[in-house]
């Protein structure tokens, strides 16, 4: 999907909204959420190949794969969490939309937790091996 | 990406405003309540095909 079809796209669809809301404001918010849906999924058929390229690199540097996959699943977390943060804004309630990113924050801490748990270590073991 | 699925839920949208308006005008207000709600549905089956791809897609990529 090229950039200026995705303008198109969104030009056209915040038109329609904008026409349909006056009357009949759920379906106009139905409207652009399926708008960012197809705007989204016909963005991520380009994102696995940056993900097979990240991979690779990761492979080629001989790192541990099961950091990149913590990774992969925070980006993903984060992904969701705005996706469905900004359709509760767009819907007008600001208060759903800040506890939602307030629980995509403390469930990407817990998916990352394991890292955290490896720096600790290898921070103790620099520490006392001096 | 599919331009036609927006111009669709456009389309009902305004067609359940029309009807709506009608139905408020000669009124029937409760066929008017119902006629919207099934506009709704209508276009949240529409939607929810689009949105399940959309997670499944990100759960494929992102490995959940």
């Amino acid at each position: 999907m090229s950039a200026v079809s995705m303008a198109a796209f969104a030009v056209v669809t915040a038109v329609l909204a904008l026409t349909v809301r006056s009357k009949n404001g759920e379906i106009a918010l139905l409207l652009t959420v399926a708008c960012a849906a197809g705007m989204l999924l016909g963005v991520m058929q380009g994102a696995s190949a940056v993900i097979a390229a990240v991979q690779s690199v990761v492979s080629a540097a001989g790192l541990n794969s099961s950091y990149l996959t913590v990774l992969l699943k925070v980006i993903g977390i984060c992904l969701l969490t705005e996706f469905a943060a900004n359709t509760c804004r767009d819907s007008g309630s600001a208060a759903l939309a800040s506890n939602v990113t307030l629980a995509g924050k403390l469930m990407a801490t817990v998916t990352a937790l394991p890292l955290y748990v490896d720096i600790f270590n290898t921070v103790l073991s620099i520490m006392n091996s001096r | 990406m599919d331009v036609e699925l927006i111009f669709k839920i456009a389309a009902v949208g305004i067609i359940v405003a029309v009807l709506c308006q009608l139905l408020i005008r000669s009124g029937r207000e409760e066929q008017a309540m119902l006629t919207s709600l099934a506009g709704l549905i209508v276009v949240l089956t529409l939607i929810v095909t689009q949105i399940s791809a959309l997670f499944a897609t990100i759960k494929r990529l992102f490995g959940f």
